[in-house]
Formats: structure tokens, C-alpha cells, sequence
């Protein structure tokens, strides 16, 4: 068992109350204090033969005294008083378990040698084990006022001066070493002491009720109710020290925590919040932790870190004040790992909980500042523009510092999104950020998306299932404002949609897409696409490509009759073309010789000619439709001219070794025809 | 007209300053006593403690020593011969204050106040008076009494051992001096437990002239603006009895049996003897 020393010093009378005897040299003003405390505590007090107990702080010192007091009626003078005081070094206070020790060292001066007897540091033994005492319900009402009215001084009738010495020494023994070493007692008190000496948070005096409020009218009577459930702790603690583990909760948590008294109540909460119930009553530890605030805004340190890590791994389930706690943990956290720590979870909960909060840490100086930015980081994309939807004000700031939220439709749906941010989209994402405002049916920033958009990723888009269809048909009155743009995407060989090509069209002139090069982008587009399109937009996309194929843009006019030939024919044939289409499909047909106005004669007319004057591919002539009589109709046009025939005879030429009978037929019929 | 008048009580542990209080507190109230001062009525104030003062003096208590933490407000309500109203507030101090004003020199900021009241009244035990021990008048008697010089262990210098007028002097010089400072002032010298100093057969001047000589050429010489004169003053009257030590004395009988209470006073100014115990307190106001 270790032990400690504890100095001791000796007040009597001799021409006046005195300090006699002392082991070790005091300061001016802790030897005052021990001169006013070490007196007679009131007048007319005529204390136990055992004397009372008085224990107080010397504060500048940083030692607590301990001190028994006995009547001196040997002296001359009533009113003498003889006081051995332990002066107790406050880390040696931290120490003791039990007041037994200290209680053990006192000794009533006797004899003459007072001043040896007293000019010595006693050793005492520190660990004793601590005892417990009843649950009364005086013990009741002394808890409740320390611990509720904490500021006050405390006042009570004495009882039995050796019970109420052991009540008030476990209630002492029982506080963590900061308050211990602040608590001031007197078992035996004849007036309020605050006056001149050192305020004591107990007292105990001989009086009745009134006497006792008019005596000591600063304090506060422990006589009131039952005690508290929050201070229930205590009581099971004071009645059983050995299998409670308050004693050692407090003594750990108090270590930093100010506010004296005051702190029982929440540390009591704390205590019951945190090992009283499975899992931890967190919401209730916050609150604890607020009650402790006080003065001190940066108080248990080590319990508020064990209540975050207890919050953090349940962050998205935590109660707002829990929530809140953590914030306050971390904003206050000058320590990098446990901000690291806490700060990657609750920064991404705390843009769950209020994305607003978020940005306005996220602005702002100091540690919630670097988890806000780290945590905008690491979250995925879409979290980000989930937290968006109902914040709508902060979207454009947090684009900045996450462009990669700009390819998510939903970002492009919220309403406060400026369409100028699409500026902001780097070169590399601007295809996937072209698909996110085609589905979220943006059309302001198509212009520029448009033209800077790969044609190959502007087609991807534009055909998207995602894509908004209205929003897709304006897109592409923008893309064909741009011919070259046009020409690209329709040569990319990737429409796969026969309808966007009749989009293109519908906004397009025949001659608009320039084919300076290489297969007409129509065609090409033509050969991916697929799709039906009702007979009414057929016929219109026929008519749009046999103009062009009548024009001089297209470098595959071939092809392109191949294609449209036969609908074309069999829309006059049937008069089934709108006026606009029949507008377009009769632009570039010849007037022939008898301004003939059958626009079947004039159609065949017009393509044979233009395979025959420019030569185009005989192959292509042979194989212009797939109807046999309408073929040979062509083939009698082709053999009115003898520059015709010679034409002839390389379409036949072309056909002679199909592998198709029905073309071969063609070959043959050529033949005789040419005869 | 009524006047508020602040006095101060001043001296050594033991110096009989709550037995004059007791004594003063009871004679102004006692029905048929003649007064140069007199109890002019209650004020706002608490007199449960000159009360409880009273009582002891009264019925022959020896008074418990006032507590280190005790000091008292006390105010008065007094009227003159002619009807000049004063009231008289002056605190209840503990002794030891004093004695450390001049063992430790500290001044408690509580005292400030009361130590710079214009009128004072100083008392100093006549009975426990220290004299100072001369080194040279012991060697002469023991070389008178043929025993030789004695061989001596110097001894720890130890405030209990200075003598009182040292004391007392040096505790006057500090009133006047500092913060305390405020110029001339008024003093009462008493010099209580008369009733056993008188036996010596000197007047009150002339007892301090001879047993507390530094103190008087301090005062006479006029070296701080003192106005001062000097009574005997036995506030007690004889021995008194500790209940708490269940003492019980003829002495103490005797003085009970007096028809009046104040009888037991006596107040002697030069070879004038009164019972008035206000005559110094007339004078310092006057």
C-alpha cells in the first residue's frame, strides 16, 4: 500500500488566535486563510469532544487542508480553539480513496512539546478501501442541493457528529480529484464563513430551520425532495464504492472538465447514458455534454471523443442533436487524426442532412472546412445532385468544385441551374454532358455543346433512349444550322434511327449537307439506320433524297436514286405525296418535250437521263428498282438515245453475271433491246 | 439634527474591546441611568449580537473571544444632554487583526474603511501590559544580587515577546501613515481592567507615563497630529466567570448583587471617578 506525506500545521491561542506550529513555511495568503478557517467556525459554536471537521482549498498554493478543530477550554479565554490541520498536496488528494487515513492523523495537542509534535510532515497510507455508508434519506437531500444548486452554499442541521462526518468525508471521497480539491466543508459551522475566509460548498450547523435561514442567508437548506434521478448514481456509488464503477468514470472524465459542482449532474448523465443502457443513449450524452459546457467550451475531452465513436458508427441514424455534436467535436478538434477520423463519415452525412450547411463549412475557414472539401471528394456523383434537388441555389458552386455532376440529367433538371454552367464542361466530358441535357430536356446551351461535341458522341446522344424527344428535334434544328456539323454526324456511320434522319431532313434543305469528299452523309446514314417510318414521312425523305440526288452536292447521286426511285414513282403514281413533299420530289424533275405533266414520265425520265449524261454507276441503273416493269421502263427511256444505248450496253454489262435470275432477265432484255 | 458619527475601536487581543461594547450597549438602554450619551432609539440594524453582548456582561460572563472571522457592524443611536442626536457605528474587530497590522504588517482591505475613522478609541489591558525586559537592568540585578552574569542562548525572535507599548505605538504610527493617512484625529486611550490597575494609586496619565512610557512621549510629543486624552476604564468591574469551564466566583456574585448593573462600570478621568461609560465617546464627538 503506498503512502503519502502530508504536511501538517497547529492554531491555538497565545495572545491571540495563532498558527503555533507548522511543518512547512506558508504564503501570506494561504496563512491567512488557515488563520480564519483554523478559529472557532462562529460564535457560541461549542464543538463535539471530538472536535469538527473543516476541509478547504488553499488555491494559490494548490494544496487542500484537512483540519479537525477541538474546544480549548484550558486556555484563558473562552472562545479558544485548538486546530491541526493536514495540508494535503492536491495531486497527493488524487490519490486518496478514503478519507480514513487522513481522518486517522489527527492528533489533539497535548503536553508541551507542541511544536515537535507538529513540525513534521505525517505520513499517511493512500489506498485504503473506500468504505460505504447507508442510503438515507439525508444523503438523499445532500446530494440534491450540491448537485442541483450548485453554485450555492449548502447548509444543514447537524446530526451526530461522527455520522455526519462520515456522510460528508464519502461524499468528498466519492468526487473526482478537480472537485475534491475544490469542495469545502465544515461539520460544525456557527455562522456563514464566506465572509472573510473561503466559501464552503457544506456546511452543517446546530440550528433549527429559521435559525438557520436567517444565519445563513446566502445558502441553500438541504431539506427539500427526494434526490434526482440523474444523481441516482451517486447514491449507489456512496452505498456500495466497491462494485460500482462511478468513482473511476468521474474520476477519468474529470479530469477536464471545469465548472466544479456543477459538472455532477451532467457527468451522472453521462455516466448512465453511456454504460447505463445498450446500445449507448447518445442523444442523452449530447445533452449532457451541453450542460457541461459552461465556461469551458472545450471540457472532456476524452468523453466527447468516446461519444463521437459511438455516434460515428451510427451517423446516418444519429438523432439532429447527435448530429449536431459531432459537428461541434470536429470544429473544435485541433487534433488531425481524430479529425480525419471523425471528418471522412460526418462530412458526407452532413451533405445528406443539409447540403446548404454543407456548402456554407465548405466555404468557411477551419476544420469543417477540409472535411467538407475532403467529403465533396469522395462522394459519388449522383449523391451530389440528390442533395441538389432541394438546393437549388448552391448547385452552380458545387458544379465548380464536382463538374462531374454536370453529366447527370438530374443536375440539368434542377431549375435553378443556370444554363450558362454547360460553359464550364470540360472537352473531354462534353459528350456525356450533351446526353444529360437531352434527357433533362435543356435546350439553351445546344449551340455550344453541339459544337464542340465529337459527332460520333453528338449522334450517341442525340439518339439516347435517356433523350427527351421534343428536346432531341430542337437539338437538331441546331445541329443542322451547322452544315459541316450536320455532314459529320450523318457520316459517322452510327444513326441507328431512320427517324433522326428524317428529323435532319424535315430541318434541312436537299443541298445543305456538303459532300465534298467520299460517300454523301445521307447514305451513309442510311445504311445504319433502321426503323419504320410511317408511308406519309417515307415518301417526304424520299422525295428529300431524289432531290439531292438530282442536285450537284451529292457525290453518291447513284445511291441515292437507287433509294428513292421507286417510292418517289410510286407516290405519283398513286398521289399519295403531301403538297410539300410532291414540292420537293417535282423540283428537279425536266420538262420534257411535250410538257408532259404525268410526273411518273417526267421522274424516269429526268433519273435516266441524269445515269445516262453523267455516267453514273450502270450497276447502280440496273438495280434502281426492284420492279420488273418499271425497270424495263427505264431501260426503253435509256434506248431512245443512241448515247443512251451506249449506256445501255454497259448496264448490261453489270447485270449480265448477277447471280439474281430476275436481274440477269434485265441483262437479257437490254440485249434485245439493243439489237 | 442627527449626525452620522463613525468611531473605531482599536487594540490588542484581549484588550476588552467587545466588554466595552457590551457594557456601552447595556448602560445607554438601562431605564434611570444618567448619561453624557443616551439610547435614542433603534435604527436599521441588526442587534441580536450587542443583545447577545449585553446578556453575558450582565449576568457576569467572561465574553468568548471575538473570532478571527467575526468582525460585526455595530451602530448606535445616542443623544446628548441637549438633544443633539449622533448615531455612532463602529465594527466589532477581532484583536488579532492588530496584532497583525504589526507582526505581519498586512492591512485586510475589510479594515481600510473602519481604521480611517476620524475618532478613535484605542484600548490597551492594563493588567496584561508587557514591559520591556532590558538586557542591561537584568545584568545590574544580577550583578546586585551576586549571581553573576548568566550565560544566555540567544533566543528566536517571536512577535508574543515584544512588548505592548511597542506595539501600540507602532499601530498608532501606521494610522497615520499611508492609505490610513487622513490627517489629525481624535483618540480615547482607555486603559481597561482598571479595577486592577488601580491599586497602584496612579491616575490613568500617570500610569502610562510610567508603565507605558514609549507610548507616551510618542502622544505627548505631538510627533502625529493625535488629539488625545487618556481614562481609566473598568467595563467589567471585577472577575468574571466562564460558564464553560462551570467556574463560579464570590467576586463575580458580589457584582451581580449590585442593584444596578452599571454600577460595576467605572470610568476615571485624572482623580475623577463616574460610572458614565459614554464620557470618552462625549468627548471624542464633541
Amino acid at each position: 500500500m503506498s503512502s503519502i506525506l502530508v504536511h501538517q500545521a497547529l492554531h491555538g491561542y497565545n495572545d491571540g488566535h495563532r498558527l503555533i506550529s507548522s511543518s512547512l513555511p506558508l504564503d501570506a495568503i494561504d496563512a491567512r486563510f488557515m488563520l480564519v478557517m483554523s478559529d472557532l467556525s462562529g460564535p457560541g459554536v461549542k464543538p463535539s469532544p471530538n472536535g469538527y471537521l473543516t476541509g478547504y482549498p488553499l488555491e494559490k498554493s494548490g494544496r487542500y487542508v484537512l483540519a479537525r478543530t477541538w474546544a480549548a477550554p484550558e486556555m484563558p479565554r473562552p472562545g479558544c480553539v485548538w486546530t491541526h490541520s493536514l495540508i494535503i498536496e492536491n495531486a497527493d488528494l488524487a490519490k486518496i480513496t478514503s478519507a480514513q487515513t487522513l481522518l486517522g492523523a489527527f492528533t489533539r495537542p497535548a503536553g508541551m512539546n507542541i511544536g515537535l509534535a507538529y513540525g513534521a510532515p505525517v505520513s499517511v497510507s493512500a489506498h485504503p478501501y473506500p468504505n460505504g455508508i447507508e442510503r438515507t434519506e439525508r444523503v438523499e437531500l445532500l446530494l440534491e442541493a450540491l448537485y442541483s444548486s450548485p453554485t450555492k452554499q449548502v447548509v444543514t442541521e447537524a446530526g451526530e457528529p461522527f455520522d455526519d462526518e462520515k456522510v460528508v468525508t464519502a461524499i468528498w471521497m466519492q468526487q473526482w480529484p478537480r472537485l475534491r480539491r475544490s469542495f469545502g466543508f465544515c461539520t460544525l459551522s456557527g455562522m456563514d464563513r464566506s465572509g472573510k475566509g473561503i466559501a464552503l460548498d457544506l456546511q452543517f450547523a446546530r440550528e433549527k430551520d429559521r435559525q438557520l435561514r436567517s444565519k445563513f442567508p446566502d445558502a441553500i437548506l438541504a431539506d427539500r425532495g427526494g434526490i434526482s434521478d440523474t444523481l441516482q448514481p451517486l447514491l449507489t456509488d456512496l452505498a456500495e464504492p466497491a462494485s460500482s464503477t462511478l468513482r473511476e468514470f468521474l474520476k477519468r472524465i474529470g479530469g477536464d472538465v471545469d465548472g466544479g459542482r456543477r459538472a455532477m449532474r451532467p457527468l451522472c448523465e453521462l455516466y448512465s447514458s453511456l454504460l447505463g443502457s445498450h446500445p449507448p443513449d447518445l442523444t442523452s450524452a449530447v445533452s449532457a455534454l451541453a450542460a457541461l459546457n459552461g465556461d469551458g467550451r472545450r471540457q472532456a475531452r476524452s468523453v466527447r471523443t468516446l461519444v463521437a465513436r459511438q455516434a460515428l458508427k451510427a451517423a446516418g441514424q444519429i438523432e439532429d442533436e447527435v448530429f449536431e455534436f459531432l459537428l461541434e467535436t470536429l470544429e473544435r478538434s485541433s487534433d488531425p487524426a481524430e479529425q480525419a477520423e471523425i471528418g471522412d463519415r460526418v462530412g458526407i452525412e452532413l451533405w445528406r442532412r443539409s447540403p446548404r450547411r454543407f456548402y456554407s463549412a465548405l466555404v468557411s475557414e477551419g476544420p469543417l472546412g477540409g472535411v467538407t472539401s475532403h467529403a465533396l471528394a469522395e462522394m459519388q456523383s449522383d449523391q451530389i445532385v440528390a442533395g441538389l434537388q432541394t438546393n437549388g441555389q448552391i448547385a452552380s458552386a458545387i458544379a465548380e468544385r464536382r463538374p462531374d455532376v454536370l453529366m447527370h440529367p438530374a443536375f440539368w433538371r434542377i431549375p435553378e441551374v443556370d444554363d450558362g454552367l454547360a460553359e464550364r464542361i470540360s472537352n473531354q466530358d462534353v459528350g456525356r454532358a450533351a446526353r444529360a441535357l437531352l434527357a433533362a430536356g435543356r435546350i439553351g446551351p445546344a449551340t455550344a455543346i453541339i459544337s464542340r461535341t465529337d459527332p460520333v458522341d453528338l449522334i450517341s446522344a442525340l439518339e439516347s433512349a435517356e433523350a427527351d424527344p421534343s428536346t432531341m428535334l430542337q437539338w437538331l434544328a441546331v445541329l443542322c444550322r451547322d452544315r459541316n456539323k450536320t455532314a459529320a454526324v450523318l457520316a459517322t456511320g452510327r444513326v441507328t434511327r431512320m427517324a433522326t434522319i428524317l428529323a435532319v431532313a424535315r430541318q434541312s434543305r436537299p443541298d445543305d449537307v456538303p459532300n465534298a469528299c467520299g460517300e454523301d452523309p445521307w447514305l451513309i446514314a442510311l445504311r445504319t439506320a433502321t426503323g419504320v417510318l410511317v408511308r406519309s414521312d417515307e415518301d417526304f425523305l424520299s422525295a428529300f433524297l431524289l432531290a439531292r440526288a438530282l442536285g450537284w452536292e451529292s457525290r453518291s447521286q447513284a445511291e441515292l436514286l437507287r433509294y428513292s426511285f421507286t417510292r418517289v414513282y410510286r407516290a405519283f403514281e398513286e398521289g399519295g405525296f403531301s403538297d410539300e413533299a410532291k414540292s420537293i420530289a417535282s423540283w428537279r424533275l425536266d420538262w420534257n418535250a411535250w410538257f408532259s405533266s404525268d410526273m411518273c414520265v417526267r421522274l424516269t425520265e429526268t433519273v435516266t437521263r441524269r445515269f445516262v449524261e453523267q455516267d453514273l454507276a450502270p450497276q447502280s441503273f440496273g438495280r434502281l428498282t426492284d420492279d420488273g416493269p418499271l425497270a424495263i421502263s427505264l431501260i426503253d427511256e435509256a434506248a431512245r438515245t443512241g448515247r443512251g444505248r451506249k449506256y445501255l450496253e454497259r448496264v448490261r454489262m453489270a447485270l449480265k453475271d448477277a447471280t439474281e435470275a430476275g436481274i440477269r432477265a434485265r441483262a437479257d432484255y437490254i440485249a434485245k433491246k439493243l439489237k | 439634527m442627527s449626525s452620522e458619527i463613525h468611531l473605531s475601536i482599536v487594540g490588542l487581543p484581549s484588550s476588552g474591546k467587545t466588554t466595552l461594547l457590551a457594557a456601552l450597549w447595556h448602560m445607554v438602554r438601562e431605564p434611570g441611568s444618567i448619561t453624557a450619551l443616551s439610547f435614542d432609539g433603534l435604527s436599521h440594524g441588526n442587534y441580536e449580537h450587542l443583545n447577545a453582548l449585553a446578556k453575558r456582561w450582565r449576568s457576569g460572563n467572561i465574553q468568548q473571544r471575538t473570532q478571527v472571522s467575526g468582525a460585526r457592524d455595530v451602530t448606535m443611536r445616542l443623544k446628548d444632554a441637549v438633544g443633539q442626536k449622533v448615531q455612532v457605528s463602529f465594527p466589532d474587530l477581532p484583536g488579532e487583526d492588530f496584532a497583525r497590522m504589526w507582526e505581519r504588517r498586512e492591512l485586510d482591505k475589510g479594515m481600510l474603511e473602519t481604521l480611517k475613522a476620524p475618532a478613535l478609541v484605542l484600548l490597551v489591558n492594563g493588567d496584561t501590559i508587557k514591559m520591556p525586559a532590558w538586557v542591561v537592568d537584568r545584568i545590574a540585578m544580577s550583578k546586585r544580587l551576586g549571581i553573576g552574569v548568566p550565560e544566555m542562548e540567544p533566543t528566536e525572535w517571536s512577535a508574543d515577546l515584544a512588548p505592548t507599548q511597542v506595539k501600540i505605538v507602532d499601530l498608532l504610527q501606521m494610522l497615520m501613515s499611508g492609505d490610513l493617512d487622513i490627517g489629525g484625529r481624535r483618540l480615547a486611550l482607555l486603559i481597561s481592567a482598571w479595577d486592577k490597575v488601580e491599586g497602584d494609586g496612579l491616575t490613568p496619565a500617570e500610569i502610562l507615563e510610567s508603565k507605558l512610557p514609549l507610548l507616551h512621549q510618542y502622544l505627548r510629543y505631538g510627533r502625529d497630529p493625535w488629539t488625545w486624552h487618556v481614562w481609566g476604564l473598568s467595563a467589567q468591574g471585577g472577575v468574571y466567570e466562564d460558564p464553560e469551564k462551570n467556574e463560579s466566583f464570590p467576586e463575580t456574585d458580589k457584582l451581580r448583587d449590585l442593584e444596578r448593573p452599571s454600577d460595576r462600570i467605572k470610568v476615571v478621568d485624572g482623580l475623577a471617578v463616574s460610572s458614565d461609560i459614554t464620557k470618552p465617546l462625549q468627548w471624542l464627538i464633541s
